[in-house]
């Protein structure tokens, strides 16, 4: 059975289409991409899932039953979503950012966490009382994921991990993201740069103009000569 | 001018600036979890001080009923404002302008509730304390002076460390930066933002007794909560320690001022003039005020 299962899903922002019928599914310990270009939707579905966003029809499903309405309910079924351009609270300390991630827990286990943390991003340890607002980009995004992994994820969606970040910083953040999933987490990826989405899914889905076109195995879609031409360089 | 006068002034000085601050925080928390001044702070302020002497001093019970009254008063108030006037505001994310025009018709309620209810008529409270004064040497502190300073330093040393060490008081800080991202985290906004409106209004009630212990109670006492507006630019629109600062600084401005105008013969009429200008510099030359600091985001 899917962990989560996205069936028909449709949004609209006003009058304006975002969504259209889109169904997703991702199984328990799987990397899913979804790939495509900017406005295409992928923000939306996630947004969407997370509750941060009303559907207009469709059914969402985690681990068989339909998810809550408000964010903070889904938060506590184990959907924890990394918004796009990163959001660390810049005036807060990394530690704050953490512990704020950590929100849902207390205690001992929250400390457990922490250093669950600490130990995956050591960088993150070293610069726990600093503002987040002095972090790099790719450490912003390191502190982003780890906040996220605070809430004690069963399924991780991640917007655009990568966006403005170096070549050599995407590829550390692809190995966290591997590393992750080889915790037992299942990862939700949503992503502009499609070799590397592709590359390390399990599953992917190509949205254009809020619509699931293609979708296969991260292989399949890197040989499909209409994702090589629109979305590969060729 | 000897020096016992001069700790004489800084001694009033404080214990009008740390009033100042319970007006100021309470303001600043609001504004920092939605980015608007709330203007029915002030008349909140009154209504809560006028329940308090109502409920509590007429009835001869003493000075700590009457500010639990009064805070209680304020934070049940707060928290019914917010259902009525502000919720869905937030909920729709409807621009400022709304919170504006909804909370200065909050105020105006509150006020005319009060108006309604005492006359324009001018109440005290009784007194409180059986000794006006003390003397430490040759030193005489009033004792309401004192206890207020006391008071408020209390209850803003709470209010520093549920907002910095508590899970609560996290949450707070990151729903002020991002509504949205703090939901992704588990938190539930809306009660999160009723617990600012709680804080506010409990600040709103201490405030509140307080000012009419200072003066006297009536029904536009709450215009008073402009003391605790300039205190937060002078200190920084938004950072809870730069209304404190601001607010102990206009203490000891307008108390320094008070005593060199009675000193020179033009009375006190002149330092609120003063006071303002200080305002119109800041905003001026540095409108993030002392302690505001934009942290910028890097891209």
């Amino acid at each position: 059975m899917a962990l989560l299962k996205v069936t028909d899903l449709s949004v609209s922002y006003g009058h304006i289409d975002a969504l259209h019928h889109v169904s997703v599914e991702a199984n328990e310990g799987e990397i899913v991409s979804i790939i495509g270009s900017n406005g295409a939707g992928k923000t939306t579905i996630l947004r969407t899932i997370s509750g941060l966003v009303k559907a207009k029809g469709g059914t969402i499903e985690f681990q068989g039953e339909p998810v809550p309405k408000q964010p903070h309910k889904i938060v506590q079924k184990g959907i924890v979503h990394v918004p796009e351009g990163r959001r660390t609270f810049s005036g807060l300390t990394i530690r704050d950012n953490l512990l704020v991630g950590g929100y849902l827990y207390k205690g001992k286990e929250l400390e457990e966490r922490l250093e669950e943390q600490y130990k995956l991003f050591p960088i993150l340890e070293e610069r726990k009382n600093q503002f987040a607002g002095t972090l790099s980009g790719g450490e912003q995004q390191m502190l982003a994921i780890a906040r996220g992994l605070m809430a004690k994820p069963k399924i991780l969606l991640l917007d655009e991990p990568s966006m403005g970040l170096a070549p050599l910083i995407v590829n550390q953040v692809f190995d966290i993201i591997r590393r992750i999933r080889d915790t037992g987490v299942t990862i939700l990826l949503v992503e502009q740069n499609a070799r590397k989405a592709l590359g390390i899914c399990d599953k992917a889905y190509v949205l254009e103009n809020g619509r699931i076109n293609i979708s296969g195995t991260g292989d399949e879609l890197m040989h499909s000569d209409v994702v090589r031409k629109a979305y590969l360089g060729g | 001018m000897n020096i016992l006068q001069i700790v004489q002034i800084l001694i009033n000085g404080l214990a009008l600036g740390s009033v100042y601050a319970l007006i100021a925080t309470g303001f600043s928390v609001i504004f920092n979890v939605l980015k608007f001044s709330n203007f029915s702070h002030g008349a909140l302020m009154t209504l809560s001080a006028f329940v308090g002497y109502f409920l509590a001093a007429s009835q001869g019970m003493g000075l700590v009923p009457t500010i639990l009254v009064s805070m209680v008063c304020g934070a049940l108030v707060a928290l019914l404002g917010e259902l009525v006037a502000f919720r869905r505001i937030t909920v729709r994310n409807s621009p400022n302008i709304y919170f504006f025009v909804s909370s200065i018709t909050l105020g105006t309620l509150f006020e005319g509730i009060v108006t309604i209810w005492v006359g324009a008529n001018f109440f005290s409270y009784p007194r409180f304390f059986p000794n006006p004064t003390i003397k430490l040497g040759d030193l005489t502190i009033s004792t309401s002076s004192l206890i207020m300073f006391l008071l408020s330093a209390a209850a803003l040393i709470i209010l520093a460390f549920v907002i910095q060490k508590t899970k609560l008081g996290r949450a707070l800080r990151s729903v002020s930066f991002d509504r949205d991202t703090s939901s992704l985290m588990g938190i539930n906004v809306t009660r999160t933002i009723q617990f600012a409106f709680i804080v506010s209004g409990a600040l709103a009630g201490l405030a509140g007794v307080f000012l009419g212990i200072n003066y006297t109670l009536y029904p536009t006492l709450g215009s008073l909560v402009v003391k605790g507006f300039i205190a937060s630019v002078i200190g920084g629109l938004g950072s809870l320690p730069g209304a404190v600062i601001g607010a102990v600084l206009l203490g000891l401005v307008e108390t320094g001022l008070n005593y060199a105008g009675t000193l020179q013969g033009f009375g006190t009429s002149y330092t609120p003039v003063f006071t303002f200008l200080i305002m119109l510099v800041f905003l001026l030359v540095r409108p993030r005020g002392i302690a505001g600091s934009n942290i910028q985001e890097k891209a």
